[in-house]
Protein backbone atom coordinates (compact mmCIF):
# COMPACT_ATOMS: atom_id res chain seq x y z
CA UNK A 1 0.00 0.00 0.00
CA UNK A 2 1.35 3.41 -0.97
CA UNK A 3 0.93 6.36 1.36
CA UNK A 4 1.97 8.94 -1.23
CA UNK A 5 3.28 8.69 -4.78
CA UNK A 6 5.83 5.90 -4.86
CA UNK A 7 6.29 5.89 -1.08
CA UNK A 8 5.21 2.69 0.57
CA UNK A 9 3.28 2.78 3.82
CA UNK A 10 5.59 1.49 6.51
CA UNK A 11 3.80 -1.15 8.53
CA UNK A 12 6.78 -3.11 9.85
CA UNK A 13 5.77 -2.67 13.47
CA UNK A 14 2.11 -3.55 12.79
CA UNK A 15 2.90 -6.67 10.80
CA UNK A 16 6.04 -8.06 12.45
CA UNK A 17 8.09 -8.47 15.56
CA UNK A 18 10.98 -6.13 14.80
CA UNK A 19 14.30 -7.08 16.41
CA UNK A 20 16.43 -4.39 14.78
CA UNK A 21 18.91 -3.43 17.51
CA UNK A 22 18.78 0.29 16.81
CA UNK A 23 15.04 0.57 16.31
CA UNK A 24 13.54 -1.17 19.33
CA UNK A 25 13.43 1.60 21.93
CA UNK A 26 12.75 4.31 19.39
CA UNK A 27 9.33 2.94 18.48
CA UNK A 28 6.79 5.64 19.21
CA UNK A 29 4.49 5.53 22.19
CA UNK A 30 0.76 5.88 21.43
CA UNK A 31 1.03 9.46 22.69
CA UNK A 32 3.81 10.30 20.23
CA UNK A 33 1.93 8.61 17.38
CA UNK A 34 -1.00 10.93 18.04
CA UNK A 35 1.13 14.02 18.53
CA UNK A 36 2.91 13.58 15.21
CA UNK A 37 -0.43 13.51 13.42
CA UNK A 38 -1.19 16.98 14.73
CA UNK A 39 2.26 18.62 14.67
CA UNK A 40 3.75 17.58 11.33
CA UNK A 41 3.55 20.97 9.64
CA UNK A 42 6.99 22.55 9.20
CA UNK A 43 7.26 25.30 11.80
CA UNK A 44 4.34 24.07 13.91
CA UNK A 45 6.09 24.60 17.25
CA UNK A 46 6.63 28.24 16.36
CA UNK A 47 2.90 29.15 16.51
CA UNK A 48 3.43 30.60 19.96
CA UNK A 49 7.06 31.63 19.87
CA UNK A 50 7.34 34.99 21.59
CA UNK A 51 10.26 36.99 22.91
CA UNK A 52 13.05 36.02 23.45
CA UNK A 53 12.33 33.85 20.38
CA UNK A 54 14.05 30.65 21.36
CA UNK A 55 12.78 27.11 21.23
CA UNK A 56 13.36 26.31 24.90
CA UNK A 57 11.19 29.27 25.93
CA UNK A 58 8.10 28.07 24.04
CA UNK A 59 5.35 27.13 26.49
CA UNK A 60 2.71 25.94 23.98
CA UNK A 61 3.45 23.13 23.35
CA UNK A 62 5.24 22.69 26.71
CA UNK A 63 8.81 22.72 25.38
CA UNK A 64 10.06 24.96 28.19
CA UNK A 65 8.66 22.63 30.84
CA UNK A 66 10.22 19.66 29.09
CA UNK A 67 13.68 21.22 29.31
CA UNK A 68 13.37 21.66 33.06
CA UNK A 69 11.85 18.25 33.71
CA UNK A 70 14.37 16.42 31.55
CA UNK A 71 17.32 18.08 33.28
CA UNK A 72 15.98 17.10 36.71
CA UNK A 73 15.18 13.59 35.49
CA UNK A 74 18.80 13.08 34.38
CA UNK A 75 20.28 14.67 37.50
CA UNK A 76 21.76 17.48 35.44
CA UNK A 77 21.31 21.26 35.41
CA UNK A 78 20.52 22.14 31.80
CA UNK A 79 19.10 20.31 28.82
CA UNK A 80 18.97 21.16 25.14
CA UNK A 81 16.97 19.40 22.48
CA UNK A 82 19.16 18.36 19.56
CA UNK A 83 18.54 16.70 16.20
CA UNK A 84 20.12 13.41 17.20
CA UNK A 85 22.88 12.43 19.65
CA UNK A 86 25.52 13.07 17.01
CA UNK A 87 24.67 16.77 17.02
CA UNK A 88 25.16 16.80 20.78
CA UNK A 89 28.62 15.24 20.31
CA UNK A 90 29.38 17.90 17.72
CA UNK A 91 28.17 20.70 19.95
CA UNK A 92 30.41 19.57 22.80
CA UNK A 93 33.51 19.03 20.67
CA UNK A 94 32.81 22.35 18.94
CA UNK A 95 32.98 24.10 22.29
CA UNK A 96 35.80 22.20 23.96
CA UNK A 97 38.17 20.81 21.35
CA UNK A 98 40.56 22.78 19.18
CA UNK A 99 42.67 21.89 16.17
CA UNK A 100 45.11 19.07 16.89
CA UNK A 101 43.85 18.60 20.45
CA UNK A 102 43.30 15.08 21.77
CA UNK A 103 40.00 13.49 22.74
CA UNK A 104 39.76 10.12 24.49
CA UNK A 105 37.28 7.74 22.92
CA UNK A 106 36.36 4.17 23.76
CA UNK A 107 37.41 1.70 21.10
CA UNK A 108 33.76 0.67 20.88
CA UNK A 109 32.34 4.11 20.18
CA UNK A 110 29.86 5.07 17.47
CA UNK A 111 31.39 6.45 14.28
CA UNK A 112 29.64 9.79 14.76
CA UNK A 113 31.59 10.33 17.97
CA UNK A 114 34.81 10.00 15.97
CA UNK A 115 33.46 12.31 13.27
CA UNK A 116 32.51 14.90 15.88
CA UNK A 117 36.21 15.11 16.74
CA UNK A 118 37.26 15.14 13.11
CA UNK A 119 34.92 18.01 12.27
CA UNK A 120 36.79 20.27 14.69
CA UNK A 121 40.16 18.91 13.48
CA UNK A 122 40.79 17.22 16.80
CA UNK A 123 42.70 13.99 17.34
CA UNK A 124 41.30 10.73 18.70
CA UNK A 125 43.11 8.54 21.17
CA UNK A 126 41.26 5.35 21.99
CA UNK A 127 40.75 3.29 25.12
CA UNK A 128 41.53 -0.31 24.27
CA UNK A 129 38.64 -2.68 25.04
CA UNK A 130 39.36 -5.78 27.12
CA UNK A 131 39.28 -9.23 25.55
CA UNK A 132 35.71 -9.62 26.80
CA UNK A 133 34.68 -6.33 25.17
CA UNK A 134 34.59 -3.99 28.14
CA UNK A 135 35.99 -0.53 28.68
CA UNK A 136 37.63 -0.27 32.08
CA UNK A 137 38.83 2.63 34.22
CA UNK A 138 42.35 1.16 34.21
CA UNK A 139 42.46 1.16 30.43
CA UNK A 140 41.07 4.70 30.40
CA UNK A 141 43.78 5.86 32.79
CA UNK A 142 46.42 4.31 30.56
CA UNK A 143 45.07 6.08 27.45
CA UNK A 144 44.91 9.40 29.27
CA UNK A 145 48.46 9.00 30.58
CA UNK A 146 49.72 8.15 27.09
CA UNK A 147 47.97 11.20 25.65
CA UNK A 148 49.39 13.49 28.33
CA UNK A 149 52.89 12.22 27.51
CA UNK A 150 52.31 12.60 23.78
CA UNK A 151 50.71 16.05 23.77
CA UNK A 152 52.17 17.59 26.90
CA UNK A 153 48.75 18.43 28.31
CA UNK A 154 45.51 16.64 29.26
CA UNK A 155 43.02 15.57 26.61
CA UNK A 156 40.11 17.95 26.17
CA UNK A 157 37.29 15.45 26.56
CA UNK A 158 36.56 11.80 27.37
CA UNK A 159 33.71 10.03 25.59
CA UNK A 160 32.27 7.03 27.45
CA UNK A 161 29.62 4.73 26.03
CA UNK A 162 27.35 3.56 28.82
CA UNK A 163 26.23 0.63 26.69
CA UNK A 164 28.03 0.04 23.41
CA UNK A 165 26.35 -0.70 20.10
CA UNK A 166 28.58 -3.66 19.26
CA UNK A 167 27.84 -5.96 22.19
CA UNK A 168 25.32 -4.11 24.32
CA UNK A 169 27.80 -4.39 27.20
CA UNK A 170 27.79 -2.02 30.17
CA UNK A 171 30.98 -0.12 30.94
CA UNK A 172 32.57 1.43 34.04
CA UNK A 173 31.29 4.95 33.52
CA UNK A 174 31.45 6.10 37.12
CA UNK A 175 35.02 4.87 37.63
CA UNK A 176 36.16 6.24 34.28
CA UNK A 177 34.65 9.64 35.16
CA UNK A 178 36.59 9.66 38.43
CA UNK A 179 39.83 8.92 36.59
CA UNK A 180 39.17 11.61 33.96
CA UNK A 181 38.37 14.21 36.60
CA UNK A 182 41.72 13.56 38.27
CA UNK A 183 43.16 15.06 35.10
CA UNK A 184 40.47 17.79 34.97
CA UNK A 185 39.03 16.30 31.81
CA UNK A 186 35.26 16.66 31.27
CA UNK A 187 33.35 13.45 30.59
CA UNK A 188 30.62 12.90 28.02
CA UNK A 189 28.28 10.03 28.86
CA UNK A 190 26.98 8.55 25.63
CA UNK A 191 23.58 7.27 26.71
CA UNK A 192 22.02 6.50 23.37
CA UNK A 193 21.16 2.98 24.58
CA UNK A 194 20.36 3.95 28.16
CA UNK A 195 18.63 7.35 28.39
CA UNK A 196 14.94 6.51 28.02
CA UNK A 197 15.51 2.81 28.61
CA UNK A 198 16.90 2.52 32.14
CA UNK A 199 17.48 5.01 34.98
CA UNK A 200 20.33 7.47 34.38
CA UNK A 201 21.59 9.96 36.96
CA UNK A 202 24.36 12.15 35.59
CA UNK A 203 25.26 13.64 38.97
CA UNK A 204 25.59 10.24 40.57
CA UNK A 205 27.74 9.06 37.69
CA UNK A 206 29.84 12.21 38.02
CA UNK A 207 29.73 13.08 34.34
CA UNK A 208 29.66 16.53 32.75
CA UNK A 209 27.48 15.74 29.74
CA UNK A 210 24.69 13.23 29.23
CA UNK A 211 23.66 12.57 25.66
CA UNK A 212 20.47 10.70 24.80
CA UNK A 213 18.97 9.71 21.49
CA UNK A 214 15.28 10.39 20.94
CA UNK A 215 14.92 8.06 17.99
CA UNK A 216 17.06 5.30 19.47
CA UNK A 217 15.83 5.15 23.04
CA UNK A 218 13.22 7.78 23.85
CA UNK A 219 10.35 6.68 21.61
CA UNK A 220 10.64 9.74 19.41
CA UNK A 221 10.75 10.46 15.68
CA UNK A 222 14.13 11.02 14.03
CA UNK A 223 16.19 13.07 14.24
CA UNK A 224 15.91 13.86 17.91
CA UNK A 225 17.95 13.72 21.07
CA UNK A 226 19.02 15.60 24.14
CA UNK A 227 22.19 17.10 25.49
CA UNK A 228 22.28 17.58 29.25
CA UNK A 229 25.04 19.34 31.10
CA UNK A 230 26.01 21.01 34.35
CA UNK A 231 25.94 24.71 35.20
CA UNK A 232 29.73 24.57 35.02
CA UNK A 233 29.74 23.74 31.32
CA UNK A 234 26.43 25.27 30.21
CA UNK A 235 27.92 28.73 29.67
CA UNK A 236 30.57 27.30 27.36
CA UNK A 237 28.73 24.60 25.47
CA UNK A 238 25.29 26.23 25.33
CA UNK A 239 26.72 29.72 24.86
CA UNK A 240 24.63 32.44 23.25
CA UNK A 241 25.51 34.51 20.21
CA UNK A 242 27.58 37.67 20.38
CA UNK A 243 28.12 38.16 16.67
CA UNK A 244 27.06 41.35 14.95
CA UNK A 245 26.75 42.29 11.29
CA UNK A 246 29.41 44.80 10.35
CA UNK A 247 27.20 46.80 7.96
CA UNK A 248 23.75 46.30 9.38
CA UNK A 249 24.68 45.97 13.04
CA UNK A 250 22.31 43.03 13.24
CA UNK A 251 22.40 40.93 16.41
CA UNK A 252 20.62 37.69 17.11
CA UNK A 253 19.33 37.83 20.65
CA UNK A 254 20.00 34.76 22.75
CA UNK A 255 20.24 32.17 20.01
CA UNK A 256 22.64 29.38 20.93
CA UNK A 257 25.75 29.19 18.78
CA UNK A 258 26.74 25.56 19.11
CA UNK A 259 23.52 24.24 17.59
CA UNK A 260 22.94 27.22 15.25
CA UNK A 261 19.87 28.63 17.01
CA UNK A 262 16.64 26.74 17.50
CA UNK A 263 17.62 23.13 17.51
CA UNK A 264 14.65 20.84 17.09
CA UNK A 265 11.19 21.56 15.74
CA UNK A 266 8.01 19.94 14.50
CA UNK A 267 7.32 16.25 14.90
CA UNK A 268 10.73 15.25 16.31
CA UNK A 269 10.42 17.77 19.15
CA UNK A 270 6.74 17.24 19.92
CA UNK A 271 6.94 13.47 19.51
CA UNK A 272 9.76 13.30 22.01
CA UNK A 273 7.90 15.49 24.49
CA UNK A 274 4.67 13.54 24.03
CA UNK A 275 6.48 10.28 24.83
CA UNK A 276 8.33 11.73 27.79
CA UNK A 277 5.84 10.92 30.60
CA UNK A 278 5.68 7.28 29.51
CA UNK A 279 9.45 7.14 28.95
CA UNK A 280 10.09 8.48 32.46
CA UNK A 281 7.89 5.72 33.79
CA UNK A 282 9.20 2.88 31.65
CA UNK A 283 12.82 3.25 32.78
CA UNK A 284 11.67 1.98 36.17
CA UNK A 285 10.60 -1.31 34.63
CA UNK A 286 13.73 -2.33 32.79
CA UNK A 287 13.82 -5.55 34.82
CA UNK A 288 10.66 -6.66 33.00
CA UNK A 289 12.39 -6.01 29.68
CA UNK A 290 15.32 -8.15 30.81
CA UNK A 291 12.92 -10.90 31.84
CA UNK A 292 11.40 -10.97 28.34
CA UNK A 293 14.88 -10.86 26.83
CA UNK A 294 15.89 -13.89 28.91
CA UNK A 295 12.99 -15.90 27.50
CA UNK A 296 14.56 -15.45 24.06
CA UNK A 297 18.23 -15.91 25.00
CA UNK A 298 17.36 -19.06 27.01
CA UNK A 299 15.67 -20.51 23.94
CA UNK A 300 18.62 -19.63 21.73
CA UNK A 301 21.10 -21.09 24.22
CA UNK A 302 19.16 -24.34 24.25
CA UNK A 303 20.20 -24.81 20.61
CA UNK A 304 23.47 -26.74 20.64
CA UNK A 305 26.53 -24.69 19.67
CA UNK A 306 24.86 -21.33 20.29
CA UNK A 307 26.58 -18.78 22.53
CA UNK A 308 25.96 -15.26 23.73
CA UNK A 309 28.87 -13.13 22.50
CA UNK A 310 27.90 -10.23 24.77
CA UNK A 311 28.47 -10.20 28.52
CA UNK A 312 26.32 -12.77 30.26
CA UNK A 313 23.99 -12.72 32.20
CA UNK A 314 22.58 -9.91 30.11
CA UNK A 315 22.21 -6.44 31.54
CA UNK A 316 20.72 -4.97 28.38
CA UNK A 317 18.21 -6.06 25.75
CA UNK A 318 20.63 -5.45 22.87
CA UNK A 319 22.60 -8.68 22.51
CA UNK A 320 25.13 -10.13 20.10
CA UNK A 321 24.70 -13.85 19.50
CA UNK A 322 27.43 -16.20 18.34
CA UNK A 323 25.88 -18.90 16.16
CA UNK A 324 29.00 -19.86 14.23
CA UNK A 325 28.65 -23.40 15.58
CA UNK A 326 24.90 -23.68 15.14
CA UNK A 327 22.97 -21.67 12.51
CA UNK A 328 26.13 -21.00 10.50
CA UNK A 329 26.82 -24.74 10.24
CA UNK A 330 23.36 -25.18 8.69
CA UNK A 331 24.04 -22.26 6.34
CA UNK A 332 27.04 -24.07 4.82
CA UNK A 333 24.77 -26.63 3.14
CA UNK A 334 21.36 -24.94 3.07
CA UNK A 335 20.09 -23.99 -0.42
CA UNK A 336 19.51 -20.43 0.80
CA UNK A 337 22.97 -20.38 2.39
CA UNK A 338 23.23 -17.69 5.07
CA UNK A 339 19.85 -16.27 4.18
CA UNK A 340 17.99 -19.28 5.51
CA UNK A 341 17.75 -17.83 9.02
CA UNK A 342 16.34 -14.42 8.15
CA UNK A 343 14.08 -16.07 5.59
CA UNK A 344 12.71 -18.55 8.15
CA UNK A 345 12.19 -15.72 10.63
CA UNK A 346 10.44 -13.57 8.02
CA UNK A 347 8.05 -16.42 7.29
CA UNK A 348 7.06 -16.26 10.94
CA UNK A 349 6.58 -12.49 10.94
CA UNK A 350 9.92 -11.69 12.55
CA UNK A 351 12.24 -9.09 11.10
CA UNK A 352 15.22 -6.90 12.01
CA UNK A 353 18.07 -9.43 11.98
CA UNK A 354 20.56 -8.71 9.24
CA UNK A 355 19.75 -10.95 6.24
CA UNK A 356 22.48 -13.38 5.25
CA UNK A 357 24.30 -13.28 8.58
CA UNK A 358 24.58 -16.50 10.59
CA UNK A 359 27.94 -16.28 12.40
CA UNK A 360 27.34 -13.36 14.75
CA UNK A 361 24.26 -11.18 14.78
CA UNK A 362 22.59 -8.68 17.04
CA UNK A 363 19.01 -8.29 18.17
CA UNK A 364 17.05 -6.19 20.62
CA UNK A 365 13.83 -7.27 22.32
CA UNK A 366 13.09 -3.94 24.00
CA UNK A 367 9.37 -3.18 24.08
CA UNK A 368 8.12 -6.65 23.22
CA UNK A 369 5.27 -8.09 25.25
CA UNK A 370 5.90 -11.35 27.08
CA UNK A 371 3.60 -13.10 24.58
CA UNK A 372 5.75 -11.79 21.73
CA UNK A 373 8.92 -12.91 23.54
CA UNK A 374 7.45 -16.42 23.94
CA UNK A 375 6.48 -16.47 20.26
CA UNK A 376 9.99 -15.43 19.30
CA UNK A 377 11.59 -18.07 21.52
CA UNK A 378 9.37 -20.77 20.00
CA UNK A 379 10.21 -19.55 16.50
CA UNK A 380 13.96 -19.96 17.04
CA UNK A 381 13.47 -23.47 18.44
CA UNK A 382 11.18 -24.40 15.54
CA UNK A 383 13.72 -23.18 12.99
CA UNK A 384 16.47 -25.16 14.72
CA UNK A 385 14.36 -28.32 14.76
CA UNK A 386 13.33 -27.90 11.13
CA UNK A 387 17.01 -27.90 10.26
CA UNK A 388 17.84 -30.97 12.34
CA UNK A 389 19.79 -29.03 14.95
CA UNK A 390 20.06 -30.43 18.46
CA UNK A 391 17.83 -28.64 20.95
CA UNK A 392 17.78 -29.46 24.61
CA UNK B 1 -6.69 31.17 21.02
CA UNK B 2 -4.53 29.43 18.48
CA UNK B 3 -4.72 26.07 20.09
CA UNK B 4 -7.76 24.00 20.51
CA UNK B 5 -7.27 23.68 24.24
CA UNK B 6 -8.86 20.63 25.65
CA UNK B 7 -11.42 22.48 27.71
CA UNK B 8 -12.72 24.05 24.50
CA UNK B 9 -13.07 20.80 22.70
CA UNK B 10 -16.59 19.82 21.86
CA UNK B 11 -15.98 16.17 21.25
CA UNK B 12 -13.67 14.29 23.52
CA UNK B 13 -11.50 15.85 26.17
CA UNK B 14 -9.32 12.79 26.65
CA UNK B 15 -8.79 12.05 23.00
CA UNK B 16 -6.88 15.22 22.40
CA UNK B 17 -4.55 14.75 25.35
CA UNK B 18 -1.31 13.33 24.11
CA UNK B 19 1.40 13.30 26.74
CA UNK B 20 0.55 16.79 27.90
CA UNK B 21 0.82 18.09 24.35
CA UNK B 22 -2.31 19.81 23.14
CA UNK B 23 -3.54 19.00 19.67
CA UNK B 24 -2.44 21.65 17.23
CA UNK B 25 -5.19 22.94 15.00
CA UNK B 26 -4.40 26.41 13.63
CA UNK B 27 -3.98 25.29 10.05
CA UNK B 28 -7.38 23.63 10.19
CA UNK B 29 -9.03 26.64 11.82
CA UNK B 30 -7.55 29.58 9.94
CA UNK B 31 -4.43 30.83 8.33
CA UNK B 32 -1.52 31.14 10.72
CA UNK B 33 -0.97 34.66 12.04
CA UNK B 34 2.77 34.77 12.07
CA UNK B 35 5.64 35.25 9.72
CA UNK B 36 5.31 31.66 8.56
CA UNK B 37 2.41 32.75 6.37
CA UNK B 38 3.15 36.28 5.21
CA UNK B 39 0.42 38.09 3.35
CA UNK B 40 -2.42 36.02 4.66
CA UNK B 41 -5.53 37.74 5.85
CA UNK B 42 -4.92 37.57 9.58
CA UNK B 43 -1.40 38.84 9.45
CA UNK B 44 -1.94 42.52 10.02
CA UNK B 45 -1.83 42.44 13.82
CA UNK B 46 -0.19 40.26 16.38
CA UNK B 47 -1.86 37.49 18.22
CA UNK B 48 -4.43 39.49 20.23
CA UNK B 49 -6.39 40.51 17.15
CA UNK B 50 -6.22 37.00 15.80
CA UNK B 51 -7.81 35.74 18.99
CA UNK B 52 -10.79 38.05 18.53
CA UNK B 53 -11.18 37.10 14.90
CA UNK B 54 -10.87 33.51 15.95
CA UNK B 55 -13.90 33.86 18.17
CA UNK B 56 -15.93 35.31 15.29
CA UNK B 57 -14.63 32.66 12.94
CA UNK B 58 -15.40 29.85 15.31
CA UNK B 59 -19.10 30.54 14.87
CA UNK B 60 -18.79 30.15 11.13
CA UNK B 61 -16.37 27.27 10.82
CA UNK B 62 -16.92 23.72 11.87
CA UNK B 63 -14.93 23.24 15.04
CA UNK B 64 -16.88 20.03 15.53
CA UNK B 65 -15.66 18.64 12.21
CA UNK B 66 -12.06 19.53 13.00
CA UNK B 67 -12.27 17.92 16.42
CA UNK B 68 -13.98 14.85 14.99
CA UNK B 69 -11.24 14.35 12.39
CA UNK B 70 -8.49 14.43 15.01
CA UNK B 71 -10.42 12.38 17.53
CA UNK B 72 -11.12 9.78 14.85
CA UNK B 73 -7.45 9.67 13.87
CA UNK B 74 -6.47 9.23 17.51
CA UNK B 75 -9.00 6.42 17.95
CA UNK B 76 -7.60 4.72 14.85
CA UNK B 77 -4.17 5.13 16.38
CA UNK B 78 -5.37 3.20 19.41
CA UNK B 79 -6.26 0.35 17.06
CA UNK B 80 -2.85 0.68 15.41
CA UNK B 81 -1.26 0.28 18.84
CA UNK B 82 -3.18 -2.97 19.37
CA UNK B 83 -1.90 -4.25 16.01
CA UNK B 84 1.64 -3.51 17.19
CA UNK B 85 1.15 -5.17 20.56
CA UNK B 86 -0.17 -8.34 18.96
CA UNK B 87 2.06 -8.61 15.88
CA UNK B 88 2.56 -10.79 13.98
CA UNK B 89 -0.49 -13.03 14.56
CA UNK B 90 -2.92 -10.41 15.87
CA UNK B 91 -4.56 -12.81 18.29
CA UNK B 92 -6.25 -10.35 20.63
CA UNK B 93 -6.94 -11.04 24.29
CA UNK B 94 -10.41 -10.26 25.64
CA UNK B 95 -9.09 -7.00 27.04
CA UNK B 96 -7.55 -6.02 23.71
CA UNK B 97 -10.76 -6.95 21.89
CA UNK B 98 -12.69 -4.68 24.24
CA UNK B 99 -10.26 -1.82 23.62
CA UNK B 100 -10.52 -2.36 19.87
CA UNK B 101 -14.33 -2.51 20.05
CA UNK B 102 -14.46 0.77 21.95
CA UNK B 103 -12.10 2.47 19.51
CA UNK B 104 -14.11 1.27 16.51
CA UNK B 105 -17.25 2.66 18.13
CA UNK B 106 -15.56 6.01 18.71
CA UNK B 107 -14.37 6.17 15.11
CA UNK B 108 -17.93 5.51 13.87
CA UNK B 109 -19.19 8.34 16.06
CA UNK B 110 -16.61 10.75 14.69
CA UNK B 111 -17.49 9.80 11.11
CA UNK B 112 -21.13 10.59 11.85
CA UNK B 113 -20.16 14.00 13.18
CA UNK B 114 -18.05 14.69 10.12
CA UNK B 115 -20.90 13.67 7.79
CA UNK B 116 -23.33 15.83 9.74
CA UNK B 117 -21.07 18.83 9.76
CA UNK B 118 -19.60 18.81 6.27
CA UNK B 119 -21.86 16.90 3.89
Amino acid sequence: MKCAGQIETRAVEESSINLDPIQAAGRLTPEAMKAVIAWGDGYSVCDNCHKPFRLDYVTKPPIADFHEEAAAWLGMDKVQLVPGARRAFQEVTGALVGKGEPVIMTGMGHYTAYLSVEVVNGVVREIRPTADHHITADAAAESIENAVREFGYSPKLVFVDAVDFMYGNMHEVEKIAKVAHQYDIPVLYNGVYTVGVLPVDGKKLGVDFVVGSGHKSMAAPAPSGILATTDEYADTVLRTTKIQGDLTGRKFGIKQVGILGCSLMGDPAVGLIASFPRVKERVNHFDEELKNHKIVTDALLSIEGTKVASEYPRKHTLTRMDTAESFDVVAQTHKKRGFFLSSALNKRGITGIMPGVTKQWKFNTYGLTSAQAEYLADAFIEIAEENSMVVG
Amino acid sequence: MYYSHCEHHTVNYKACQVGGVVTRLPAEQFYACSIQAPGLFLLEKPHGICAEKMQILSKKMSQKAIDAVFTGLFDLTDIRVILRETAPLHHLTDEQKERARKAVGHVRKQLEIIEGELL
